[in-house]
């Protein structure tokens, strides 16, 4: 979930930008030298694995990923995710640069929200690790189908008017993507659970 | 993914008046115009400005049908924006919802063709290194620096594994058993890129490396005809905002 230039109002474009610098700062914050190739190669991973589309009916869908990124990243998700946007609107155009704070806010606070769910409940109940990363990038999906509509909503009423509104039909075409990342997310974080622990220890 | 693949590879900027225009300034300037843009309510301005911009494009040699294969990109996901509002109400149309329909196709087509001119028209290295003069923290360039070059590398690595899945008759769909092989490549490749990261941070660190990405890049100055070219074409677009704010209200 990309929004393109001109999509927002000026004044949702400005708050964006200065809440996404909020979000920017406290990522970057503390950062260590060695930190720095892994956020570089997620950030990388991140981009290059978005662009697979995967077909779904006669459309396809291409994965947002914020649950694996938030679960690998945690505090650096913003980061990682932030530039991979800016390489995403600069070599394809896809997304914007006046709305690149909002599809930062977008992706980053679910990745936020997937890390905590993740620490908390893998620290508290040691649950499966593959079932609660499933959970996450569900909940991942939804969050930023969420966070989308409600920029969308506060930028116009039209994206909300109808039965067929703009937001309503972004939900829905969400919802196969959502139930994949779950699938993706519970995949990949079982995977690495298994074979490098350390990578994705709760608590 | 392929053709971003195939475009990355041969990357070849568009020699034009444009591939002499200072990337850094370029940058700058084109930042500012997108949010000028972003302010417009007119379609008449806009549609103004939008066919500026392909003209734009086409002045810096770009060919017609190239612009409209990658306008093809964005396309769906104007449609999915804009029909749904001008058709939410059934039949007739409101003329305000054409209004902000249009506003809203001509703002990101504006945006759109002005990223692509500002993107395409100078080599990617350069286009990387004027970052160096927006003032961005060292770290944070650090990292835009590596990413870009990671991704480089893992385009290659992820082209294998297409290749790999292809020759043994996979094709990827959104079934689990699908999905299950896809998540595998994922796990592979971000266990890789760890791996790879603990190696190139001993490699930095080796080299006295110090959150500061070192190339010995010595910019040189803004050439005062780039100066120039940027702000008449920033003036240009303010003119067309304060018409747009003022005149077509």
């Amino acid at each position: 979930m990309h929004l393109s230039d001109g999509v927002l109002s000026l004044p949702l474009i400005i708050t964006t930008s200065v809440a996404a610098g909020g979000v920017l700062w406290y990522s970057v914050q503390h950062i260590r030298e060695k930190e720095i190739p892994a956020i570089s190669l997620l950030t990388a991973v991140f981009f290059i694995l978005a662009l697979i589309n995967i077909p779904l009916g006669p459309s396809t869908v291409h994965p947002l990923l914020c649950g694996v990124i938030g679960i690998l990243a945690g505090r650096r998700s913003a980061l990682a995710i932030g530039i991979g946007l800016l390489f995403h609107a600069l070599l394809f155009q896809h997304g914007g640069i006046t709305t690149l704070g909002a599809n930062l806010l977008i992706l980053s606070l679910p990745a936020y929200l997937c890390h905590f769910i993740y620490q908390w409940m893998g620290a508290r109940w040691k649950w499966n690790a593959s079932f609660v990363a499933g959970c996450c990038g569900f909940a991942g999906i939804l969050t930023a189908v969420g966070i989308g509509s409600l920029l969308l909503s506060l930028s116009s009423s039209f994206y909300s008017e109808g039965t067929f509104s703009t937001i309503r039909l972004l939900a829905l075409s969400h919802l196969p993507l959502a139930i994949i990342e779950m699938l993706l997310t519970g995949f990949v974080i079982g995977q690495l659970a298994k074979f490098r622990p350390q990578l994705v220890a709760a608590g | 993914m392929e053709v971003f693949m195939k475009e990355w590879k041969y990357w070849r900027p568009h020699q034009s008046w444009a591939f002499h225009w200072d990337p850094r300034i370029k940058m700058l300037s084109f930042l500012v115009i997108i949010f000028f843009v972003s302010m417009m309510q007119s379609p008449l301005m806009l549609s103004f400005v939008c066919t500026g911009a392909v003209l734009l494009c086409l002045s810096a040699r770009f060919q017609l049908s190239y612009l409209f294969f990658r306008f093809l990109v964005v396309l769906p996901f104007l449609l999915l924006l804009s029909v749904p509002i001008l058709f939410s109400n059934g039949w007739p149309v409101a003329q305000e919802k054409i209004i902000f329909t249009s506003v809203l196709v001509l703002k990101a087509s504006s945006s759109f063709f002005l990223l692509l001119f500002l993107c395409f028209t100078q080599p990617f290295p350069k286009l990387m290194q004027s970052f160096y003069d927006l003032n961005i923290p060292p770290k944070i360039l650090t990292i835009i620096l590596l990413a870009a070059y990671y991704i480089y590398q893992l385009f290659f690595q992820l082209r294998t594994f297409r290749l790999a899945l292809a020759s043994r008759h996979f094709s990827f769909s959104g079934w689990r058993p699908s999905i299950r092989v896809y998540s595998s490549i994922m796990t592979g490749m971000i266990i890789k890129s760890f791996d790879q990261a603990e190696h190139v941070y001993r490699a930095l660190t080796a080299r006295g490396f110090n959150e500061d990405m070192s190339t010995g890049y010595e910019p040189p100055r803004i050439p005062i005809k780039d100066g120039l070219i940027s702000a008449v074409f920033i003036s240009m677009t303010l003119v067309v905002v304060i018409l747009d704010r003022w005149w077509f209200r």
